[in-house]
């Protein structure tokens, strides 16, 4: 191989070398949070900066929250599933209808007061900036974010579910 | 005394000629890279080649790495969303 050809390929590879060397450097650290078990709970120690005391606490809390959360769901979608039952006859809004969507409705209310607790909750195990931050961003990303209906009405909203930081 | 040339000898040449010229694109390649190539005979030059190139594989390095960073850092925030939020879990999969 000629000295200009040998040039030519040196300047691909190092320029591959280059690529593949920062880019790994890079994600090292998001590649790190993936190995971890619960990485959901790894971001999010990172996000807010917690130390180790604050995560055990945080990974806990979530444990706990989790059970409750699933019962919660099984229930509402026990109601949705009467609320579908009754639908494929109806033809109107029986009184029976409107009880089954006033009990998943009351059971939705209830599930989104025990999340906000749980927010609270976390936000107070963290410290004190951290836990506003967390409060803040979190209730944007869930129950203040409002359904795609009550967003086209009101197309304000729609910026309000940007990542805040 | 002269040696005697190989049989069917200007046949192919001829053909070999009206090759290249059916082929533009391949002549004006091959000159491209010639002209390329004899640029790095230029220190100057093969240096300037190798410092752009290293360095527009480190840059593209570092924001495709910034961009898988934030991406699946986004990622993992709406993972933990989901783990607490059911609403939400409903609302990403249509």
């Amino acid at each position: 191989m000629t000295r200009p050809a040998l040039i030519l390929v040196f300047g691909l590879a190092g320029c591959l070398a280059g690529f593949l060397a920062f880019y790994f450097a890079g994600t090292a650290s998001s590649r790190e949070l993936l190995r971890q078990p619960s990485p959901e709970l790894a971001w999010l120690k990172k996000e807010f900066n917690l130390g180790d005391a604050d995560y055990e606490r945080i990974v806990a809390l979530h444990q706990a929250y989790l059970p409750g959360c699933a019962e919660r769901c099984r229930l509402i979608e026990e109601q949705t599933a009467e609320l579908r039952r009754l639908l494929e006859d109806a033809s109107g809004v029986t009184h029976e209808i409107k009880a089954v969507m006033e009990r998943r409705a009351k059971m939705r209310a209830e599930c989104e007061a025990e999340m906000l607790k749980h927010f609270f909750d976390v936000s107070r195990t963290m410290p004190s900036e951290q836990g506003r931050r967390y409060l803040a961003w979190i209730e944007e990303q869930t129950f203040l974010r409002g359904s795609a209906m009550e967003q086209q009405h009101h197309p304000a909203t729609h910026d309000h579910s940007s990542h805040q930081h | 005394m002269t040696d005697p040339l190989p049989p069917r000898f200007q046949e192919q040449v001829w053909q070999r000629i009206a090759r290249a010229e059916s082929k533009p694109g391949t002549a004006f390649w091959s000159d491209f890279v010639q002209v390329f190539l004899r640029a790095f005979t230029r220190p100057r030059v093969a240096y300037a080649y190798l410092t752009v190139l290293m360095a527009a594989g480190v840059a593209a390095g570092i924001l495709t790495a910034q961009a898988e960073r934030a991406r699946l850092e986004t990622d993992l925030g709406q993972r933990y969303v989901q783990t607490i939020d059911p609403y939400r879990l409903a609302a990403s999969n249509p």
